[in-house]
């Protein structure tokens, strides 16, 4: 891992495109600016990893649950 | 001509011929599973049901349950960013569910939607705001 000191108002580019900015500091919170281009996606590494999870979680399903949980929402379709 | 149909063979799920404009190209592939890059979204059997099966064309094992969010979760796609350039009615919003042991006790991923652009027929995976949404909204009120 490249490790890289900056302070407060300082800049790391990333290839042509990315740009990270040391926003402010306090305590143990940083602040960061990202410029990068739109296709380039920009996550919350636990958020990333929650979706991450919840995707392969989803589908571990069987395929007597997904009927299951199919006719459940038909019947609750049917009651409205 | 006879439509052009792409079979699906899974042995968990069963073998399909699913017409190739029911495709939907996911060109980032979902979120942790990069090999989702095409599904196929299947109609119920229930006329009108809020939902779909959601099959990957490249991994047959793979499939998902995905509800309209908006019929649980009324004005809910409002907060889902739409494409460059798209009306109301281009779009398709869907959320994934996870069905635990206990279907009843289902769940739909409201933080990261599935947004189909129907007119290039291509989708992907959003990520929403985290202090609003989270991975599992119950779609099945407890009791």
């Amino acid at each position: 891992m490249l490790i890289l000191t900056r302070k407060s108002g300082e800049v790391i580019r990333i290839g042509e495109h990315v740009v990270l900015r040391v926003l402010e500091v306090r305590g143990q919170q940083v602040r960061l600016g990202i410029e990068a281009p739109s296709s380039v996606r920009i996550y919350r590494e636990e958020i990333y990893q929650a979706i991450q999870r919840e995707n392969r979680e989803a589908a571990a399903t069987s395929a007597e649950r997904l009927d299951e949980a199919a006719a459940l929402l038909a019947q609750r379709r049917e009651e409205q | 001509m006879a439509e052009e149909t792409i079979r699906i063979v899974s042995r968990r799920f069963g073998t399909y011929d699913v017409p190739a404009r029911q495709i939907v190209r996911l060109p980032e592939g979902l979120i942790g599973l990069p090999e989702a890059r095409r599904v196929a979204l299947l109609e119920p059997k229930t006329p009108g049901a809020p939902f779909r099966y959601m099959l990957c064309v490249d991994e047959p094992e793979l499939a998902f349950l995905v509800c309209d969010p908006d019929d649980f979760f009324p004005g809910y796609s409002e907060h889902v960013p739409r494409p460059t350039g798209a009306g109301p009615g281009d779009v398709v919003v869907l959320a994934i569910v996870t069905i635990p042991e206990s279907p009843r006790e289902m769940t739909a991923n409201l933080l990261a939607p599935l947004v189909v652009d129907c007119r290039s027929r291509e989708g992907r995976q959003l990520i929403l705001d985290a202090a609003r949404f989270t991975t599992r909204h119950r779609l099945i009120a407890e009791g």
